[in-house]
């Protein structure tokens, strides 16, 4: 017989106790990787990674409207460029970038070494590597004169060139870094300060130390910062100067997105339970409106889906997902479209939305909000303007791409298991597997 | 203070509590384990906000209630951590107490689920409940009533056939 009920709580809470737990680093670093997740592969591609779980099953919601070739069954590779980089056995973690036909890798290798090298994006030719002591390597990015490489607690920049070290510096790992051409800001996470710093010398080149800051973000030249009293501030990043100074129409939530020359962000008042606000404000002007009220639906992410109109995803009391999509001068409602369950990011190219998640379906949404086509349990990536790129998530499996255009399926050939995002141009996949890094070509 | 230490101190205060909380919802210790790490990776994803929040540790009890309920989501947070990072120690075997209880919590309704657990694993009092939920104490009252007449009425049925299994 079960013992008394109260007792059985108990010991539910005594098992509970005995859990173990990762920890708080590991917490942090999960963080990260999801802000990066969520921020994107490389902004330089002009692709956003939506990753929607395993396997790699292909179809068409519109049979009747079938203009789709199907892909040629096949089972071969895809043509590999270059050899594969060793990286000594399942790489701990990876992050990797593209500038100027090169792939910056960084890797840590299960003994905790971090390698960098840049290869040739044409030939896969290894042009330079390094080899450090480091920690977690949480970001790569390929700046026009440096390559930057944040791990746990420091930053370092390397010539591109060469791999030599330019300058090398600790940040607290909750800091934003936000890099220019000639200068790097820094927003301290324990402070709020926000310092900029030439980006090779380390010389400081402007500083604000009485505003409070929450957020820094990058628009073209400039700084927008957003302060913990809730203004925005826009500044001339590599000079400093403050070119308006605004008090937007509501006070700041979390997310932001910046797209032709205005800054939109959501509003929650206390916690998630609340209703949401979007609220664009014209960074040039300054003017500041809601442009959408909506609740008690929860806010997940938004993108902008073609000149001036904006595409959100959020999710209702029954946590049902849809794409709204808004004409941001007029604010009147363009059109709106359920959402896969659990979608859980949104991705616009031009007038089309990419909305997914992990583990759910993937649906691409025409410009007049229409599916257009499915995929479940892929990863998708854009592909220049008019096509998507599949690649299975996590097992090995085919990489197919789809004509947005013409509806055509092509599969391109079989990819290993991966173990960490890959990159892509229009013509080059990289991508991190078991036990090195790898660059297949993707134009045959 | 750096905001890592003191994301640090907040993980190390609140994050016992958690577990206790997560496990209560899902009955599976896996499932609590990855539940908890995910919602201080949200957490840490939005710390300088979250810190000035009056109540950090009841926003993290909402993040485990979503993903709690939100089975897919759930997956997916799982696969990338057996991908991205190495697994946690395996939490060792649950009392048969506990693995009767899990069997039956899985048969009350989310809200009394959620009752139950923040008042006899957290020591939440009826009004701290009913504040966090934004029910009235009465609903809460009901709920926790129901749920252990609930918890009652599926134990019995549930107790009597691993009995009957033992007996074989």
């Amino acid at each position: 017989m079960p013992a008394d009920l109260d007792d059985m709580l108990a010991q539910l809470g005594r098992d509970a106790d005995s859990i173990p737990l990762a920890g708080a680093p590991h917490a942090r670093q999960r963080g990260r990787q999801r802000t990066h997740r969520q921020a994107g592969v490389s902004a330089a591609l002009a692709v956003c990674l939506v990753a929607v779980g395993v396997g790699v099953a292909l179809y068409r919601p519109h049979r009747e409207t079938d203009r789709t070739v199907s892909p040629t069954p096949s089972s071969r590779a895809l043509t590999e460029v270059g050899s594969p980089v060793n990286t000594g056995g399942p790489a701990s973690s990876v992050a990797q970038a593209v500038r100027d036909g090169k792939l910056f890798s960084a890797w840590v290798t299960p003994g905790g070494e971090m390698y960098l090298n840049a290869a040739d994006l044409h030939t896969g030719a290894v042009l330079w590597d390094i080899a450090e002591r480091a920690g977690a390597v949480t970001d790569v990015r390929a700046l026009p004169g440096a390559v930057m490489v944040r791990v746990e607690r420091s930053v370092a920049f390397y010539d591109p060139a060469n791999g030599d070290t330019i300058r090398r510096f600790q940040v607290d790992d909750a800091d934003e870094l936000v890099p220019y051409d000639n200068v790097l800001v820094r927003l301290s996470a324990s402070n709020g300060q926000v310092v900029a710093r030439d980006l090779r010398t380390g010389r400081p080149a402007w500083s604000d130390t009485s505003h409070p800051t929450a957020r820094v973000l990058s628009d073209g030249d400039r700084l927008i910062q957003v302060t913990k009293a809730g203004q925005i501030l826009v500044r001339n990043a590599a000079a400093g100067t403050v070119l308006r100074t605004i008090t937007p129409a509501k006070p700041p939530g979390s997310q932001f997105l910046i797209a032709g020359g205005r800054l939109f962000h959501e509003t929650i008042p206390c916690c998630d339970t609340a209703a949401y606000r979007i609220v664009a404000t014209d960074l040039t002007t300054g003017k500041s409106d809601v442009i959408l009220s909506a609740g008690p639906e929860r806010f997940i992410g938004m993108d902008a889906c073609g000149t001036n109109r904006l595409c959100i995803l959020d999710a209702g009391p029954q946590n049902t997902r849809r794409v709204t999509a808004l004409d941001v001068v007029s604010r009147r409602q363009l059109w709106r479209s359920p959402a896969p369950d659990s979608s859980a990011g949104i991705s616009a190219n031009g007038e089309n939305v990419l909305v997914g998640g992990p583990g759910t379906t993937a649906v691409l949404l025409a410009p007049d909000g229409s599916s257009s086509f499915r995929t479940p349990d892929a990863s998708v990536s854009w592909l220049g303007d008019d096509k998507l790129l599949m690649t299975p998530a996590l097992a090995a499996g085919p990489v197919t791409t789809y004509g947005i255009a013409d509806r055509r399926l092509t599969r391109l050939g079989d990819l290993p298991r991966r173990i960490g995002p890959c990159v892509n141009t229009a013509d080059r996949l990289a991508c991190p597997t078991e036990d090195s890094l790898r660059l297949w070509s993707l134009t045959g | 203070m750096t905001a890592t230490d003191d994301f640090d101190d907040f993980y190390r205060d609140t994050s016992r509590r958690l577990a206790r909380y997560a496990y209560g919802l899902t009955g599976d210790a896996a499932e609590a384990q990855d539940l908890v790490q995910e919602a201080y990776a949200r957490a840490w994803q939005r710390w300088r906000r979250l810190a000035g929040y009056e109540n950090p540790e009841a926003w993290l009890r909402l993040v485990v209630s979503r993903l709690a309920a939100d089975r897919w989501r759930h997956l997916g947070v799982r696969r990338n951590r057996l991908t991205n990072a190495p697994a946690p120690p395996p939490a060792p075997p649950p009392s048969e107490d506990t693995v009767l209880l899990v069997k039956a919590m899985q048969t009350l309704p989310a809200v009394h689920r959620q009752a139950l657990a923040l008042y006899y694993l957290l020591d939440r009092s009826v009004a701290d409940i009913a504040a966090e939920t934004g029910a009235s104490t009465g609903t809460v009252k009901s709920w926790l009533s129901r749920g252990r007449a609930g918890l009652a009425a599926a134990i019995g049925p549930i107790s009597q056939k691993e009995e009957s299994h033992d007996a074989r």
